[in-house]
């Protein structure tokens, strides 16, 4: 990959990376930086990676870092804090869309990822596997596990509307 | 209950295990199941970070999905949630798909379940975009040739400017003398006459006349208007350049066999046989540019006259820019 290609994934794909990583952290300058060190070390390592590859690997780059900064957070005892402030319900109105984010923010971490992956991306279970290290099925158990958790979830916030 | 944990469904039940949801036999089972294959084990680290502290206790997520088989079992009230999810996740055959939608048929109140999950489905939210993409890019690398130019350019224009506020007087070459050249086309017969002993002789008269004439009509001309009427021409050049500097007119010069100098020496000052020299000054710079981009590369300058601004040359193979400076009074052939 050159500094075009490289250029080119930047305006393609940083949006993508930013706002998978900004719902995984809910902290805007947190998902700044994560992004910034994400693509430093793809561009570190552009001329080793394919141009056809970069998305996913930015997304295994970026995931990675996910999982770093959510380890130390956890370790400062921060992350918890964010995540409870973020998760507690805003509003009794319905509207499905902010009741998905707080029923994504109630999942595990791997669960939000694989989902986040599948629905925004459209990755399928073998490249989720790929970037999150998983096998497929593992994948898949998540994914189910997932999406039966955001549907609880949605069935509770109607029948309280 | 317990039941068999193999290798199609032992995954569910290490993720119930990490999740503290197993029960007491189940967890035996799992760990005598791993003991016997401990290639499947997977290492705990990976799960370290997603650990069942935060998770969602599912409500109606019942075990038997959680530990369901494959999609050849029949559907029923007790795994038509794992159909449904499937089904929203395009993971179902055309047959199953067939067979869920008449289920569905029979069996409308999970309509509202299908509708649910579909809800289920994540949409980005585009709205949210990286803020500093500029900051994320990187510079192009620039060809070193590329760096060459610009330098070469950036000092064309320096002296370009520098040249306009010289007044001294341009460098004359004497006739016969210096090591400037006159390029002109080739013509066989004259050419042979040139390697001769010849003096080439002009005056404005003679250019200015040559400038859009035939080579008879300026034969005549420059006999009627010079003031070498005795002295027969041997043949006419047109002039194209001179110091590898284009001229826009075509130019001709006159070749005369020898004579007594004194005799054309009233005829000519200093200003008769002047030619502007133009110089590289960065010769070795032009060189090495030339080199990198295996073109040629030349830049020349010339100095201003009392009236005129100096000029200059800059060229990188078929690409040229020069200000031309020359005296139409004067051109000399060596």
């Amino acid at each position: 990959m050159n500094a075009i290609e490289y250029n080119f994934a930047v305006d393609t794909y940083s949006d993508n990376v930013y706002r998978f990583v900004l719902k995984h952290l809910k902290n805007e300058m947190s998902a700044k930086d994560i992004v910034q060190d994400t693509f430093l070390k793809v561009w570190l390592k552009h001329e080793e990676i394919q141009a056809d590859k970069v998305k996913s690997y930015l997304f295994t780059t970026a995931y990675h870092c996910i999982i770093d900064w959510i380890n130390k957070e956890k370790r400062n005892g921060d992350f918890e804090k964010v995540s409870e402030n973020l998760s507690s319900p805003r509003s009794l109105e319905f509207d499905v869309s902010s009741i998905l984010d707080e029923a994504l923010n109630r999942l595990p971490e791997i669960q939000k990822t694989v989902v986040l992956l599948r629905d925004y991306e459209g990755y399928n279970y073998a490249e989720i596997a790929e970037i999150t290290k998983l096998n497929e099925s593992q994948v898949k158990v998540y994914i189910f596990r997932a999406r039966q958790a955001l549907k609880v979830y949605l069935k509770s916030r109607e029948l309280v509307a | 209950m317990s039941r068999i944990i193999n290798i199609e469904n032992y995954e569910s039940f290490y993720l119930d295990f990490l999740d503290g949801n197993l029960n007491e036999n189940d967890t035996a089972l799992l760990l005598a199941f791993l003991e016997e294959n401990p290639s499947l084990k997977v290492n705990d680290s990976e799960f370290a970070y997603f650990s069942s502290e935060e998770s969602v206790q599912l409500d109606g997520f019942s075990k038997s999905l959680l530990k369901f088989q494959g999609f050849d079992q029949i559907i029923d009230a007790q795994n038509i949630e794992y159909f449904l999810i499937a089904s929203v996740e395009k993971q179902l055959s055309e047959e199953k798909a067939r067979e869920l939608q008449q289920f569905l048929i029979e069996n409308p109140s999970f309509l509202i379940d299908l509708q649910q999950f579909e809800k289920s489905h994540l949409i980005a939210d585009k709205s949210i975009i990286y803020p500093d993409k500029q900051k994320l890019k990187r510079g192009i690398v620039i060809p070193m040739y590329a760096r060459f130019l610009a330098a070469a350019a950036g000092i064309a224009l320096f002296f370009s400017i520098l040249n306009l506020n010289q007044t001294d007087q341009p460098k004359r070459l004497a006739h016969g003398g210096g090591n400037n050249s006159v390029q002109v086309n080739s013509n066989p017969e004259v050419k042979k006459e040139i390697q001769t002993e010849l003096i080439a002789t002009t005056t404005s008269a003679i250019v200015n006349h040559f400038l859009t004439q035939e080579v008879e009509t300026r034969r005549e001309k420059l006999l009627e208007n010079t003031q070498l009427e005795n002295i027969e021409p041997l043949g006419f050049k047109s002039i194209q350049k001179i110091n590898n500097q284009p001229l826009l007119n075509d130019i001709a010069i006159a070749y005369i066999k020898p004579f007594a100098a004194e005799k054309i020496s009233d005829d000519l000052n200093e200003n008769t046989f002047a030619a502007v020299e133009m110089k590289n000054p960065i010769l070795s710079v032009t060189n090495k540019i030339g080199e990198a981009i295996n073109q040629q590369v030349e830049f020349k300058t010339s100095k201003a006259a009392k009236k005129k601004p100096g000029g200059f040359l800059f060229r990188i193979g078929k690409f040229e820019i020069s200000r031309k400076v020359y005296d139409n009074t004067s051109i000399a052939v060596k």
